[in-house]
């Protein structure tokens, strides 16, 4: 078992890393969501000594060689967007000012101090300032070589978070952690320069330190680490502020127990708190700047309530078309979200979800909720943490789609890696789902088959999508 | 449990095969270029008369066979045909393949596909296709589409050279074609170039050695050292391959627990 746990481990960690170069390499610079911005952001902080202001921004020069690297990777063109060129002069920018080279022709913003937690940021720029005489391209690589060692850092949380819950059955750690390693959008956005790379590795740590706390008792270690990875996750992006009630819930559940609480008044409880939840972020989007000033700190109330018509055929066609673009930009919508996966295997997604999501209910009925079971097959530490990781899923899908509610527009988007914050519960649900379906003879079976239907998408998305599109 | 992972293996590597084979194989390469999006239906350029459309390109692999471009008729009555020739330059007088499409054959904004035996040697080769209207009626035109005076395509101008005949003008006034704008985010580059690209694909059918140096030629290209290496993409893949395999492998012969 000893022996067995850091094989896979190993070779889960030669994996990741091996795919995570992979997906370096394929994608070109910058051609990955919001990375120019975030180049530019922690450039200036480290090379320039300067926050990212917005005068800042007006009056600093950008990198010299950020126009050429722009062009030799053709990116405008992959992003179909229109190049920014000056009049009659193609070999020249517009400006030499980010701030108008780079926002005015595409969909993605500055980061600007002030609006925007600079956690990663900070981290990064004493690197940025001891590559600073490298080329350019050579400071994006190595940065983006402090990515993968994020993400494979979250890989092996994930696999201890997994082992922490299910200490018997490493079959749960191996299939959540290989579904990590394996979903395109994820290597995609968390190789690339992101603070999202980061919040994802923090909010992993917070849950395992929560699974630590349920499964082996608090201890003032994992107090403390999940404490601060609490913290540190919301301040550095407002897609980890799901985790906030996603804590009060754990304090809830667990002093549900220590009180024996009955099962009923949990339950309304926890039905209380997911609706106040949802209520009360829309409201946040309603009166003012939503998450980000929780995560900034800066909360002001910055324009009347207005409460709309939330049910009428415009605003269902709005949600509509979020939660399909949600859906897509979570399986796979590539570079400046504008590299899709081809709607029949979008289709053929929906339908695999479908009976996954239909297993996940199966198992909630079966084994947290117990129902047609004559005795527990989960410990009470194993359903307490399962029903807390639940309501976080229900949180995180409330933080990505409450603005859309609230602000009856799309200009929230909300691209899926949002969610990826929620990717390690998300992974567990999705593999103990998919488990349900495999009949008991074919046990054996479900691992090797997980493995080969994540490789086979994965391989389909690199050489259906991507690699045609930008090598082609 | 070693019968599963060695089936599954030969499973994985037969589908890997073949789709590398579906892919970047001889009989249908899957390696194609698109030009075309949202911000090239921006304007559409009618070919009236005399009227003719080229467009210079650069080809990235060899077997160059297929050129596609996107129409709208001007109205669903006319008969009138399109000759496209393709050439090595705008200016050249021989054509390398040309092509004769009836308007009847042509779906409005959809790719209409020009075909021509594979050029083997095509790779980094520069190609120019002209489009003309052949109509015996200067009146009978269809629209091509293209970019609005925006220089989206980097390796190639196109130019457009009006119809000189001479036009019954009530008749044009009346069949002014009202351009279609797909997607509502097209934003004008401040300080546009006054030039424009016509929409285009191009798809390659080349042998497999030479589509693949052209492939890895293309992942290495400006790229910081390893990256720049076209066998450190051969070492990536055969290492995934190797390590996905005992991943495989372990997971098959793990004794797992009770089943939830």
């Amino acid at each position: 078992m000893f022996q067995d746990n850091h094989k896979i481990l190993a070779l889960l960690i030669s994996l990741v890393v091996i795919r995570g170069l992979l997906y370096m390499s394929i994608v070109p610079p910058w051609l990955a969501p919001d990375e120019p911005a975030h180049f530019e952001a922690i450039r200036l902080m480290g090379q320039e000594g300067l926050l990212p202001t917005e005068d800042v921004y007006r009056t600093t020069p950008m990198h010299p060689d950020m126009h050429h690297s722009f062009q030799a990777f053709q990116i405008w063109q992959l992003s179909r967007l229109a190049p920014p060129h000056a009049p009659f002069d193609p070999d020249q920018p517009v400006s030499d000012r980010f701030i108008e080279y780079y926002p005015p022709t595409s969909t993605g913003s500055l980061i600007i101090a002030g609006n925007y937690p600079l956690v990663y940021h900070r981290l990064m720029a004493p690197l940025s300032a001891l590559i600073e005489n490298f080329p350019l391209i050579q400071q994006v690589y190595l940065m983006r070589l402090v990515s993968l060692l994020f993400i494979t850092l979250t890989v092996i949380v994930g696999w201890f978070f997994g082992l922490t819950l299910f200490p018997a059955r490493m079959q749960y750690a191996l299939g959540l952690t290989a579904f990590l390693i394996f979903l395109p959008m994820h290597l995609h956005v968390d190789t690339a320069i992101n603070s999202d790379v980061l919040v994802v590795l923090l909010v992993s740590l917070y849950f395992l330190g929560l699974a630590k706390i349920f499964c082996a008792g608090p201890s003032i270690i994992w107090l403390a680490v999940t404490a601060f990875a609490l913290g540190m996750a919301v301040i550095t992006k407002p897609t980890s502020l799901f985790i906030l009630p996603t804590t009060f819930v754990a304090l809830i559940i667990y002093g549900a127990r220590r009180l024996y609480w009955k099962p009923r008044l949990l339950a309304v409880v926890l039905i209380m708190i997911a609706a106040s939840t949802f209520i009360g972020s829309i409201l946040i989007f309603q009166l003012g700047d939503g998450g980000r000033a929780i995560s900034t700190l800066d909360v002001s109330i910055e324009q009347p309530l207005v409460v709309g018509n939330y049910f009428s055929p415009t605003a269902i066609a709005v949600y509509i078309h979020t939660v399909r673009w949600g859906f897509l930009s979570f399986w796979g919508l590539f570079g400046w979200a504008n590299i899709p996966v081809a709607m029949t295997g979008i289709r053929v997604l929906w339908l695999v979800c479908f009976a996954i999501g239909l297993g996940v209910v199966l198992f909630v009925g079966r084994h947290l909720l117990q129902l047609g079971q004559k005795q527990a097959t989960l410990t009470a530490h194993q359903r307490d943490i399962l029903l807390i990781l639940l309501f976080s899923l229900i949180f995180a899908i409330i933080s990505v789609y409450t603005p859309i509610i609230a602000t009856q527009s799309i200009r929230w988007g909300p691209p899926s890696r949002y969610f990826f914050p929620a990717l390690l519960p998300f992974s567990l649900y999705f593999f103990l789902g998919y488990q349900q379906l495999i009949p008991t003879r074919f046990t054996q079976w479900t691992l090797p088959l997980w493995l080969t239907a994540l490789f086979l998408f994965d391989a389909f998305a690199l050489g259906f999508v991507l690699i045609p599109y930008i090598y082609g | 449990m070693n019968r599963i992972w060695l089936f599954l293996l030969i499973v994985i590597l037969l589908i890997t095969g073949y789709l590398a084979y579906h892919f970047y194989g001889n009989q249908s390469s899957g390696l194609h270029g698109t030009y075309y999006s949202s911000r090239y239906s921006t304007a559409a350029y009618t070919l009236t008369g005399n009227a003719q459309i080229s467009q210079e390109f650069k080809a990235h692999y060899p077997g160059l066979d297929r050129v596609d471009l996107f129409f709208q008729h001007q109205s669903d009555d006319q008969d009138g045909s399109l000759i496209f020739q393709l050439k090595n330059s705008c200016t050249s007088e021989q054509s390398i393949a040309q092509v004769v499409v009836d308007y009847a054959e042509i779906v409005d904004t959809q790719p209409q596909p020009f075909r021509f035996p594979p050029l083997n040697d095509s790779a980094n080769h520069l190609y120019c296709f002209i489009v003309l209207n052949q109509s015996p009626d200067p009146e009978v035109s269809i629209s091509i589409y293209g970019s609005n005076y925006i220089d989206t395509y980097p390796d190639g101008q196109a130019d457009y050279k009006v119809n000189t005949l001479t036009l019954d003008e009530a008749s044009i006034e009346a069949e002014t074609f009202q351009h279609r704008t797909w997607l509502p985010l097209i934003q004008r580059a401040p300080g546009a170039l006054e030039t424009f690209d016509v929409g285009f694909n191009v798809y390659y059918h080349g042998p497999v050695d030479t589509t693949l140096a052209a492939l890895l030629s293309r992942l290495a290209a400006n790229k910081p050292f390893p990256f720049d290496r076209a066998g450190f993409y051969i070492f990536l893949l055969v290492l995934y391959l190797v390590i996905f395999g005992l991943l495989v492998r372990a997971a098959s012969r793990l004794r797992q627990g009770p089943k939830l």
